[in-house]
């Protein structure tokens, strides 16, 4: 417990927080931060994390959104979107989330769906439409999906994308 | 312990495989599935929270630090020079979490934001060879270079440039305007159309009509053709910058990230040195541009600039003629009383100038200077005749009776130049005592 307040804390950046529940409610508060792998001193094989405030193009980047439930009660159906930030790729496999379903928007966030379903229709030469799964650099969207988050409770969800 | 390193590799197993793999798992047609997971999870935090599972909360950080490895070789490639986001552009990231309460009523979205600034990238600029040029002994080259920023964002240049003497003294090379440039450089925010007037470049966060280093007059390079800022105009609303240009896009359409580089031009003064032997020698210069930012960011001219450097070669011939000018010999044979005619030929066997060229003749004894007979010509076949007369007192000709010596010094420029291959003849008369 004290281990979860400490770290959450520190890496509160930049917050935006819901007006305060006048009785039992859930309250989830959210941040995010930003980081890269970089060689470590020792040599090219060993790496660590540091946090980024700038990054040169073509370089990955990890965007951690940390959220927990600061409310008395439990929180439910919590939808998590982010847009791929503009001036950056989402690199594919890279989405993670425990317990949340992750799914992708390719199409500004109009619809959602599993990389398998993420189809737009590709108008060929000859005038017929064809559907084609879109890849991960054309995603425009993330959205986590959490049943659940009790109070006390809170996780990590993440993703990579390349700086163009 | 073992089960900590357990974990963390079946996630980077996970990490590693197929997404559409692992998303088929979520599609609700597994219902069960989901939700089973979903409780797991729910139980393990709820643990967590007690204080008695900390090895469940090690595990779950532990796949957490263990996912970025697997996109190890992607942190350390290279970047693309080509194609890529200005430098100081701000990258914001946002989230925004949509929830419910446990009665189903929506309860206040919350956001968060986290933004990064681009770096430069420091990039080798692209640098012109000039052409070979040929210069006289004594004066100096100038050597014009033209170069190209091909970086994301604006950077100083530091220019050297060394010349290796050939068949000459050893110079070096100065710059006249100063030896380092900066250059302003930008990306595309979107693609450049042909026909179009304008670019739109990303906002580098400084509202003060410069972006990236790149300001109205400027002339910047889009694709391979170069156009002249006609002004800049940044919108930090919409974080981006709008670049009108004096002349539409030509050549076809530029995509998007692709760099903006500001194109300037700077002059190298090489001196001739001293020619060792010999009518000529050669200076060979080489330019190099580096960023004051990074050393590897280099750029060396690809050929050597050759400077041709030509020095004049004089001789001089004396003959005299004792029959009027119809022959001239080194010597002749005739009585008191004879006419004379001296004939000095300055003739210049250099490719290069001579200038400020001065011819003195003192009269032997027993020999009488013969008023007013001066004459030249810059042909050495011309004879007496069809010479050009000169006058004692003007034109730099003179003929001084105390120390009885004939002088042309016609100063330069004018006649007083003998060209490269060219010839300067001076007449004059005696009579013998």
């Amino acid at each position: 417990m004290a281990f979860f307040r400490v770290f959450f804390l520190s890496a509160v950046s930049s917050l935006v927080l819901a007006a305060l529940p006048a009785a039992a409610k859930p309250k989830l508060d959210v941040s995010i931060a930003v980081t890269k792998e970089v060689a470590d001193a020792k040599g090219a094989k060993a790496t660590k994390t540091v946090a980024v405030k700038e990054a040169a193009p073509g370089e990955v980047l990890r965007y951690t959104i940390s959220y927990v439930n600061r409310g008395d009660e439990v929180a439910r159906d919590a939808v998590v979107d982010n847009p791929i930030p503009q001036g950056a790729t989402y690199i594919g496999n890279s989405a993670t989330g425990e317990g949340a379903d992750i799914l992708f928007s390719s199409d500004g966030g109009k619809s959602f769906a599993p990389p398998t379903k993420l189809t737009y229709q590709l108008r060929l030469p000859d005038g017929r439409t064809e559907a084609r799964v879109a890849t991960p650099g054309e995603y425009t969207h993330v959205r986590w999906t959490l049943r659940q988050v009790p109070p006390g409770a809170g996780g990590k969800l993440a993703f990579q994308v390349k700086v163009n | 312990m073992d089960d900590e390193t357990r974990s963390g590799q079946e996630c980077a197993q996970a990490q590693a495989g197929d997404e559409a793999e692992r998303a088929r798992a979520r599609i609700p047609t597994d219902p069960g599935r989901v939700r089973s997971r979903g409780s797991t999870r729910g139980s393990r935090v709820a643990r967590t929270r007690s204080g008695k599972e900390g090895s469940t909360v090690k595990t779950a950080f532990r796949s957490i630090r263990l996912v970025p490895l697997a996109a190890l070789a992607a942190v350390l490639a290279p970047s693309a020079a080509l194609a890529s986001t200005a430098a100081s552009t701000t990258i914001t990231n946002s989230a925004t979490v949509n929830y419910n309460d446990s009665g189903g009523n929506a309860m206040t979205p919350v956001t968060a934001t986290a933004s990064i600034t681009v770096s430069l990238v420091p990039s080798s600029p692209t640098l012109s060879s000039p052409a070979n040029t040929t210069i006289s002994q004594g004066t100096s080259a100038t050597l014009t270079y033209t170069f190209t920023s091909t970086a994301n964002g604006v950077d100083t240049y530091n220019l050297s440039s060394a010349a290796t003497p050939s068949n000459l003294s050893s110079v070096t090379p100065t710059f006249p305007g100063g030896s380092s440039v900066a250059l302003g450089g930008s990306t595309l925010a979107a693609d450049a159309t042909n026909g179009a007037t304008s670019i739109t470049t990303p906002y580098d966060g400084t509202n003060d009509s410069i972006d990236n280093g790149i300001a109205a007059g400027d002339t910047i390079v889009i694709g391979s053709n170069a156009y002249t800022v006609s002004s800049v105009t940044e919108n930090p609303g919409s974080n981006t910058t709008t670049i009108a240009l004096g002349s539409a896009i030509s050549g076809g359409a530029v995509a998007t990230a692709s760099i903006i580089g500001e194109r300037q031009t700077f002059t190298v003064s090489v001196p001739s040195g001293t020619v060792t032997s010999g009518g000529s020698g050669s200076q060979s210069v080489s330019t190099t541009a580096t960023s004051a930012t990074s050393s590897g960011a280099t750029t060396t001219q690809g050929t050597p600039t050759v400077i041709t450097v030509n020095r004049p070669t004089l001789s001089v011939t004396k003959t005299v003629s004792g029959n009027d000018g119809t022959s001239y010999a080194a010597s002749v044979s005739a009585p008191p009383s004879t006419s004379l005619i001296w004939k000095i030929v300055v003739s210049n066997s250099g490719s290069s100038d001579a200038t400020s060229v001065a011819v003195s003749d003192v009269v032997p004894s027993f020999l009488t200077y013969v008023s007013g007979s001066g004459k030249y010509a810059t042909d050495g076949s011309t004879t007496y005749a069809a010479a050009t007369a000169l006058t004692e007192g003007s034109g730099g000709y003179s003929y001084t009776s105390g120390s009885r010596t004939v002088a042309y010094n016609p100063g330069s420029p004018g006649t007083g130049t003998v060209a490269g291959g060219g010839t300067l003849v001076l007449f004059f008369r005696t009579t013998i005592d």
